[in-house]
């Protein structure tokens, strides 16, 4: 899902670039409400473990790969604010370091892979999360509908930027469909990644799952 | 044990800030087993991944997005080999650089984070109260 450079014209990826400074600063100035210090190391080891995922490509339909996007799992973890920043960091990193992601597009990338799902889609889990039962499996289903949600909408979301500044011409009805045929492959791995490592860590430690808040869950254990 | 399903408070051993020492035990215990989960997959089961391209990769080809693909300006030949999912990243290629950057991205994140925790509690900081002469 890393855009490279030339896909979308400057205008169009200077203003996502402004966007995604600008995303930044605001998850810096919300995520200051939450309690830092703790979180610091759990931000870092989600971001961490996103990184690492992200290279475990697995094959879907028609010699395509996918891989975890991972910004709902991340604001499942340790909430959107804090989910934002270390997808950003992730994609940075991927950037600079590793050649992944044009330069240019870099703000692109983290509209698409941090701000979407950790916004949007975060907003689509808390809505399930109201629908579900407020129980173990409630929580995962909501989690594996917006995990699911989330690749979609960012494919969505890169359609849009070409709409407005793709570099060539194709039609956009053709594009859409292709893009949403594949992600929803793609999300449907990212849904089983997303619920089962969440899971694993609802298993263990409820008390550091953001997403679980002030929900009532019963059948979650409690660590003694 | 269940300690809400038992219905028991949970045992402590120690005064009032034992349980909060345990926790903080835990929770490093935690993070260090994640980490190391992070670090085996980037280095041992990353080059079993799959090779195909991407779900946007594959789109690109097949309806010529990528006709403008411009060349990536660091990826020179001593870093392509370095990129996490590169095409012409051997498997044997793969696994330390993806070591690295599990270790870059962590510590940026949570240094980031830190010293954000730093800034929010420094602004926050009254003045201190001029002493009358």
């Amino acid at each position: 899902m890393h855009i490279p450079d030339g896909f979308i014209d400057g205008p169009t990826s200077l203003a996502a670039g402004v966007v995604a400074v600008g995303g930044v600063a605001v998850a810096l100035r919300k995520a200051a409400d939450d309690d830092l210090e703790s979180r610091a190391a759990m931000t870092g080891l989600v971001a961490a473990f996103v990184f690492a995922v992200q290279m475990l490509n697995f094959p879907v339909a028609g010699g395509t790969s996918g891989h975890l996007m991972g910004g709902l799992f991340a604001a499942v973890l340790v909430g959107p604010w804090l989910g934002s920043l270390a997808i950003t960091v992730v994609l940075v990193v991927q950037c600079l370091l590793f050649a992944d992601g044009g330069i240019s597009a870099l703000g692109l990338n983290i509209v698409n892979m941090a701000f979407v799902p950790t916004f949007v889609a975060y907003g689509i889990f808390l809505l399930a999360r109201k629908a579900a039962p407020a129980t173990r499996v409630g929580l995962l289903s909501a989690t594996a509908a917006a995990a699911l949600a989330s690749v979609v909408l960012a494919a969505l979301a890169f359609v849009a930027e070409f709409a407005l500044g793709g570099t060539t011409t194709v039609s956009l009805s053709t594009l859409s469909a292709a893009m949403i045929g594949v992600h929803v492959l793609i999300g449907i791995g990212e849904a089983v990644i997303t619920t089962l490592t969440v899971g694993a860590v609802l298993a263990t430690r409820p008390d550091l799952v953001y997403g679980a808040g002030q929900l009532e869950l019963n059948e979650i254990p409690v660590l003694t | 044990m269940n300690a809400r399903r038992s219905g028991k408070p949970p045992t402590t051993h120690g005064g009032p800030a034992e349980p909060k020492a345990r926790t903080r035990r835990h929770t490093a215990g935690f993070l260090a087993a994640g980490l190391v989960v992070a670090l085996v997959l980037a280095f041992g089961v990353s080059r079993f991944a799959s090779s195909e391209p991407d779900g946007l990769s594959k789109v690109a080809a097949d309806h010529g997005l990528d006709a403008r693909e411009q060349p990536h300006a660091l990826d020179d030949p001593t870093l392509r080999g370095t990129a996490p999912r590169s095409s012409t990243t051997t498997a044997s290629q793969q696994g330390s650089p993806g070591t690295l950057g599990v270790i870059v991205t962590f510590c940026c994140t949570a240094v980031a984070v830190w010293l954000a925790a730093k800034a929010r509690d420094k602004a926050r900081r009254p003045e201190p109260a001029a002493t009358p002469r």
